[in-house]
C-alpha cells in the first residue's frame, strides 16, 4: 500500500529491494524441503502458506537465518513491520553482517518512515558493500530525513558522480535543498529530468521532488502543470491533494483527493488520506467509510486503525475505538501518540491498569527517542560521554 | 500526533506524512505540534474597551540592558531573562530586579553580566540601586524567585544560575547577603526555575529548583554539528534534545535559616534528568497542600501530587497536563496559574515552542486536566510564536483573568527560515470574555505589544499603586519593557497583601475567595511562575462595576480560615493572619535606620 510518506518517490525508485534469503545449509532434508516449499509459496505470493512453512522450519531450527529472514519478508509484504523487525533482529543476532537481513530490516523501518532506526542498518550495509548503489541511496535517505543532509551529501556526491542514477540524483537534489543550497538542488533536478519522456512525467517527478523537499508551493505548481497537460495523469490529483494538506488548504485537499478517487476508486492512498483529512477536520462520521475502506484494502496498516480509533473515540464509540487502537498497537508498538490515545480510551472505559500500562509505553518511547538523540551527539563527539 | 497534521515531525513514523513545515525539528524546543483543528478560531476582540498598554521603560528611568550573543551559538546564550517584582524595602511599592547573563565567550574570559535592582521612587520613576544592594553579579543568572525564607518580614531573593545559584538574604537595610552556602541551597547544575511553597505547612517556605542541561562551557556542543543542532535545515545551537539533562532539587526549610535537600526522599529529584525550566507550587486539588508543576523543555511535564507525608507522586501523564493533546512532548517553558473560569480551581496555561499551541489546561478537578486552548480561543494565535513568559492577569478589572504571553525565537537564525519565522516576535494579549473563552486584542492593546522583541521573562504587578496591573518584560536582547496599564474608567478593584503569623510570612500558598455581587473569584499566592520570573504577591481582583466586596475568605497555609465581610473597592488592604485587616505597618518589619535612599 502506498502510504503517502514523504519519501514515496524514493521508495518507488528503489523498488523490489526486499531480499529473499538464499537457501540455507540444512542438514535435515525434511526441513530443507519445508524451506523450499515455503520459499516457493513466498515467491508465488501465498503468504499464509509461506508463513506457516517458515514457522515450521523455525520450530526445527530456531536459529535458521534463511527462515527468519524470509519470515520477515512475509511479514513485510503483509505490512506487519513490527513483527518483521522482530524476526530480522533474531536473524541478525545469529549473523550480524548478513547484507540481506540488514537491507530488509532497514527497509521495514523505512516503510514506517522511521529513518532513525533504519539508519544504523543501512550505515553498516553501506560499509559492508560500498559499491552497492541501493545501499548508498538508502543510507543517504536515512541521513537526509533524520536531519543529517550534510552527511548525506558526503555519501551521495561520489556515488552520483560514478553512477548518476535517478534515485541518487534525486536524493542529491533533496540533500542540497535541505542544507539550503537551492541552486545546486535545482541543477540536480534539471539534470535528473533531462531523461524524462514527457513534460507531464517530468513535472510529476519534479512535483514529488519539491514535495519531498518541503517546497510545497513549487510542488503545487508542478502538479498543476501535470494536470494541465494531462487531467487524467495517474496519481496527480492525489499528490496535489497531499500538497494541499501540507499547506493546510483542507478544502482544496479534499477536492483533489475526491478527484483522485473519481479517477481511481481503488486508490488506497487517496482513500486513506481523505479519511484522515475528515478526522483532521473533525468530520468523524464522514471519515469512517473511507477509513473502513482503507482498512479493508490494507488490514495490517496500523495508521488507518489509529485514525479509525480516533474517530470512534470522538464519536463516543469508546469500546470500538479501543479495539481498533489495540489492533494498531499490535501492528506498531513504537508510536507514542497511538498509545496515548489508547490510554485515554482505556481510562474512559475504567480499565485503569491497562490505561496505565499504555501510558507507560508512551513514556518508554519518549525515553527511547531521547536516548537515541543523546547517543547520536556522543557518537559524533559533539558532547562527551554521558 | 496526527500523522499528517503534525507540523514538524521528528524522524519517527509519520504515516500520512504531509507536513506544512520542513522536518528537522529535533533541535531546541523540538516543536512537534499538532496542526490546529479546523474549528480553531482566533476571535478578535470587538465591542469592548481595551486598556492601552504603554511602554514607559525610558520614562520611568529603566536603563538596564540584557547581554546577548548575536548568533547565540550555544543554548546557554538563549535562556536567561527572568524578571522579579518584589518590595524589597517594604515601603509598599514594587521594585524590579532584572537578571543578566554573559555570552559564553565573555564568561570564559571572566567577564560578568550585571543584573539590576531598581527601586521604586513612588513618583512613577525608578532608581538603580544595584550597587548598594550588592546583587549585580551573582552568577550567569537565568531567573529567580522571591520569598521570606526566614520569616523576618524582608523578602529574600533566590537567583537561578548556570551553575552556582545564589540565595540573597535581605538585610532590611537595602542590602543583601549571599547566604547560599550557610543556608544549604547550593546548586551546582544549570538551574532555571525556582519557586517557594510550604509543602508540609510548617510555617516555613521550601524551595523547588529545576535544572536544565549539563553543558561544559569549555567544551560546548558545536553549533550546527548534529541532527539536534539543526532546525529547518539551518545550523543552530545544539540542544536541549540530545544533551545530558539534569535532575531537580527540593530543599526543605528547617526553620533555622538552613535547608535540607529532600529531593530524592520526596520523589521530585527527576533521576531521568528532564530539561526542567519553570516550576510552580499550587494547590491543584484544594487539599490545602501545595503540589508542584514542572515545565520540562521538549519532554513530558511533571505534575507532582503532594501526598501529604513529605512525598510527592508524579501524575502528569495520567492527569492530562504533561503532554500535548495527542501525546507528543511539548517544549514547555513558562507557566501561568489562575482560576480563569471561576470554577474555584487553579488552571494552567503553559508556553512552548513555535508551531505548537499554548495549552490551556483547564482544571476539572480530581486531577483531570483538559487542554481547551483551541476551544477557549487562545490556541491559534499562539502557534506561530516561540513563547516564554505567560501570566493570567485582569488587565481591565472586569473580574475575569486575561492572558498575556511574551515571545521571541530561540535562534537568531530564525530570520532565514523558509517558514517565515522571525527572531523577534510580538506579544499576545488575550481578553477573557467571561464565558471561558478569550478574544485576541494583541493589535488593540497599544503599539508596544506588536513591537517584535526577543522576550523571555514576564511579571505582573501594580507598579504605580493605581489599581491597574502593569507588566514588566525582560528581553534576552537589549532593553526590557515596562508596560504601564492605564486601566479603564469605571472599573473597580481591590488588592490584598497578606502576612502570615502561623503561616509563612508572605502567606505563599494562601487561597483567597472574593465574592462581589454574583461574582466569585479565587486566587492563590504564588512564588515563581511565568517564565522563571516573579510577580507581585499582593492579590489583585478586578471587580467591574462593583464598589465593594461582600466577603473575602482566606484559607491560610496553616489551615486556618478567615472571613472578612464588606470591604470597599479601590483600596489596598493589609491582612495579618488571625487579625483581619490591619494598617500596612502592622505587616511590615521595622525599617532599619540605614535604609534610606
Amino acid at each position: 500500500m502506498i502510504r503517502g510518506r514523504k519519501f514515496a518517490l524514493v521508495v518507488m525508485l528503489l523498488t523490489s529491494l526486499l531480499a529473499l534469503l538464499a537457501v540455507p545449509t540444512l542438514p535435515d532434508s525434511h526441513t530443507e524441503q519445508l524451506f523450499q516449499q515455503a520459499s516457493q509459496a513466498l515467491r508465488s505470493g501465498d503468504y499464509t502458506a509461506a508463513e506457516s512453512g517458515f514457522r515450521e522450519v523455525l520450530r526445527a531450527e530456531p536459529k535458521n537465518v534463511g527462515a527468519l529472514g524470509n519470515l520477515g519478508v512475509v511479514y513485510s509484504r503483509t505490512l506487519r513491520y513490527a513483527k518483521a523487525i522482530e524476526v530480522y533482529k533474531r536473524a541478525l543476532a545469529v549473523r550480524p553482517n548478513e547484507p540481506g537481513i540488514l537491507l530488509n530490516i532497514g527497509l521495514a523501518y523505512l516503510k514506517q518512515d522511521d529513518y532513525a532506526h533504519a539508519l544504523p542498518y543501512f550505515r553498516l550495509l553501506h560499509a559492508l558493500t560500498p559499491a552497492n548503489g541501493q545501499a548508498t541511496n538508502l543510507y543517504a535517505t536515512c541521513l537526509i530525513f533524520s536531519g543529517q543532509p550534510r552527511e548525506a551529501l558526503d555519501v551521495l556526491k561520489p556515488a552520483a558522480q560514478e553512477n548518476p542514477d535517478p534515485a541518487s540524483l534525486y536524493l542529491l537534489g533533496v540533500a542540497y535543498t535541505r542544507v539550503g543550497d537551492r541552486s545546486s538542488g535545482e541543477a540536480i533536478f534539471s539534470k535528473m529530468l533531462s531523461s524524462k519522456e514527457t513534460k507531464a512525467d517530468a513535472d510529476f517527478v519534479l512535483g514529488k521532488a519539491y514535495y519531498d523537499s518541503d517546497r510545497f508551493e513549487e510542488a503545487e505548481q508542478s502538479f498543476k502543470e501535470v494536470l494541465a497537460a494531462n487531467p487524467k495523469f495517474p496519481g496527480a490529483h492525489r499528490e496535489l491533494g497531499k500538497v494541499y494538506l501540507s499547506l493546510r488548504r483542507n478544502p482544496d485537499a479534499e477536492t483533489e483527493l475526491q478527484a483522485a478517487l473519481r479517477d481511481d476508486p481503488n486508490d488506497e492512498s487517496a482513500t486513506y488520506f481523505l479519511g484522515g483529512l475528515y478526522v483532521l477536520t473533525e468530520r468523524y462520521e464522514k471519515s469512517l467509510p473511507y477509513l473502513e475502506q482503507a482498512h479493508k484494502l490494507s488490514p495490517d496498516f496500523w495508521a488507518t486503525l489509529y485514525y479509525l480509533g480516533k474517530a470512534k473515540l470522538k464519536l463516543g464509540q469508546t469500546q470500538a475505538a479501543v479495539e481498533d487502537l489495540q489492533k494498531a498497537a499490535e501492528l506498531n508498538s513504537d508510536e507514542d501518540s497511538l498509545f496515548y490515545l489508547l490510554s485515554k480510551g482505556l481510562r474512559a472505559l475504567g480499565r485503569e491498569e491497562e490505561a496505565k500500562k499504555a501510558m507507560q509505553r508512551v513514556a518508554e518511547l519518549h525515553a527511547q527517542t531521547l536516548a537515541v538523540q543523546k547517543k547520536a551527539l556522543v557518537d559524533q563527539h559533539i558532547v562527551g560521554t554521558q | 500526533m496526527d500523522f499528517f497534521s503534525r507540523w514538524l515531525k521528528p524522524c519517527s513514523v509519520l504515516a500520512l506524512g504531509a507536513s506544512l513545515i520542513p522536518a528537522g525539528a529535533l533541535a531546541q524546543g523540538m516543536a512537534t505540534g499538532v496542526a490546529p483543528p479546523s474549528s480553531a478560531k482566533n476571535q478578535k476582540c470587538k465591542d469592548r474597551a481595551i486598556p492601552q498598554l504603554e511602554d514607559v521603560t525610558d520614562k520611568v528611568g529603566i536603563r538596564f540592558s540584557h547581554e546577548s550573543s548575536p548568533e547565540a551559538r550555544y543554548i546557554v546564550e538563549s535562556m536567561s531573562g527572568g524578571v522579579l517584582l518584589l518590595d524589597y524595602d517594604r515601603d509598599g511599592w514594587l521594585d524590579i530586579y532584572f537578571t543578566n547573563s554573559p555570552t559564553v565567550e565573555d564568561a570564559l574570559n571572566g567577564k560578568k553580566a550585571r543584573g539590576a535592582l531598581y527601586h521604586n521612587n513612588h513618583d512613577g520613576t525608578f532608581t538603580d540601586v544595584t550597587d548598594k544592594a550588592g546583587i549585580g553579579t551573582p552568577c550567569m543568572a537565568q531567573g529567580g524567585s522571591v520569598a521570606d525564607y526566614n520569616n523576618d518580614g524582608w523578602p529574600d531573593i533566590y537567583v537561578t544560575c548556570f551553575k552556582g545559584n545564589v540565595l540573597y538574604k535581605n538585610n532590611g537595610d537595602g542590602t543583601f547577603s549571599d547566604v547560599t552556602k550557610q543556608a544549604g541551597v547550593t546548586e551546582g547544575r544549570w538551574s532555571m526555575g525556582s519557586a517557594w511553597g510550604d509543602y508540609d505547612n510548617d510555617g516555613f517556605v521550601d524551595l523547588m529548583v529545576t535544572n536544565y542541561a549539563d553543558i561544559d562551557l569549555h567544551h560546548p556542543p558545536a553549533f550546527g554539528s548534529g541532527a539536534t543542532c539543526r532546525y529547518m535545515g539551518v545550523d543552530v545551537q545544539c540542544g536541549p534534545r540530545g544533551l545530558k539533562g539534569a535532575g531537580d532539587s527540593l530543599f526543605h526549610n528547617n526553620g533555622d535559616g538552613t535547608f535540607s535537600d529532600v529531593s530524592k526522599k520526596a520523589g521530585v529529584d527527576d533521576p531521568a534528568g528532564y530539561y526542567g525550566l519553570s516550576t510552580v507550587w499550587a494547590d491543584f486539588n484544594n487539599t490545602g497542600r501545595p503540589d508542584i508543576y514542572v515545565a520540562n523543555d521538549s519532554m513530558a511535564a511533571f505534575l507532582y501530587r503532594n501526598d501529604g507525608n513529605g512525598k510527592f507522586t508524579d501524575i502528569g501523564l495520567e492527569s492530562g497536563a504533561a503532554l500535548g493533546d495527542d501525546g507528543h512532548e511539548q517544549a514547555e517553558m513558562g507557566i501561568a496559574l489562575g482560576d480563569y473560569n471561576h470554577n474555584g480551581r487553579q488552571s494552567m496555561a503553559v508556553t512552548d515552542f513555535a508551531l505548537d499551541n499554548t495549552p490551556l489546561y483547564r482544571n476539572d478537578g480530581k486531577w483531570n486536566f483538559e487542554d481547551v486552548s483551541y476551544a477557549a480561543g487562545v490556541g491559534l494565535a499562539s502557534v506561530p510564536l516561540v513563547k516564554w513568559g505567560i501570566v493570567f492577569v485582569d488587565l481591565d478589572n472586569d473580574g475575569w483573568l486575561d492572558l498575556v504571553t511574551v515571545a521571541g525565537h530561540v535562534y537568531p537564525q530564525a530570520d532565514t527560515f523558509v517558514s517565515g519565522a522571525k527572531y523577534r516576535e510580538p506579544k499576545l494579549v488575550q481578553f477573557n470574555q467571561g464565558n471561558a473563552t478569550f478574544c485576541d486584542a494583541s493589535d488593540q492593546s497599544g503599539a508596544a505589544i506588536l513591537e517584535p522583541r526577543v522576550s523571555r521573562g514576564l511579571a505582573i504587578g501594580d507598579l504605580f499603586n493605581d489599581g491597574n496591573m502593569d507588566l514588566v518584560v525582560e528581553d534576552l536582547v537589549g532593553k526590557p519593557m515596562v508596560l504601564r496599564n492605564p486601566g479603564l474608567p469605571g472599573r473597580h478593584w481591590i488588592s490584598f497583601e497578606l502576612a502570615g503569623t502561623k503561616s509563612n510570612r508572605m502567606a505563599i500558598g494562601a487561597r483567597l475567595k472574593v465574592v462581589a455581587g454574583d461574582m466569585t473569584q479565587t486566587a492563590e499566592i504564588h512564588s515563581g511562575g511565568s517564565y522563571i520570573s516573579m510577580s507581585d504577591t499582593r492579590v489583585h481582583f478586578g471587580l467591574g462595576p462593583a464598589t465593594k466586596i461582600d466577603t473575602l475568605e482566606i484559607q491560610w497555609p496553616s489551615g486556618k480560615t478567615e472571613t472578612i465581610k464588606d470591604l470597599a473597592a479601590d483600596k489596598f488592604y493589609s491582612i495579618l493572619e488571625g487579625s483581619g485587616v490591619v494598617p500596612p505597618e502592622k505587616i511590615r518589619p521595622v525599617v532599619a535606620a540605614t535604609n534610606k535612599k
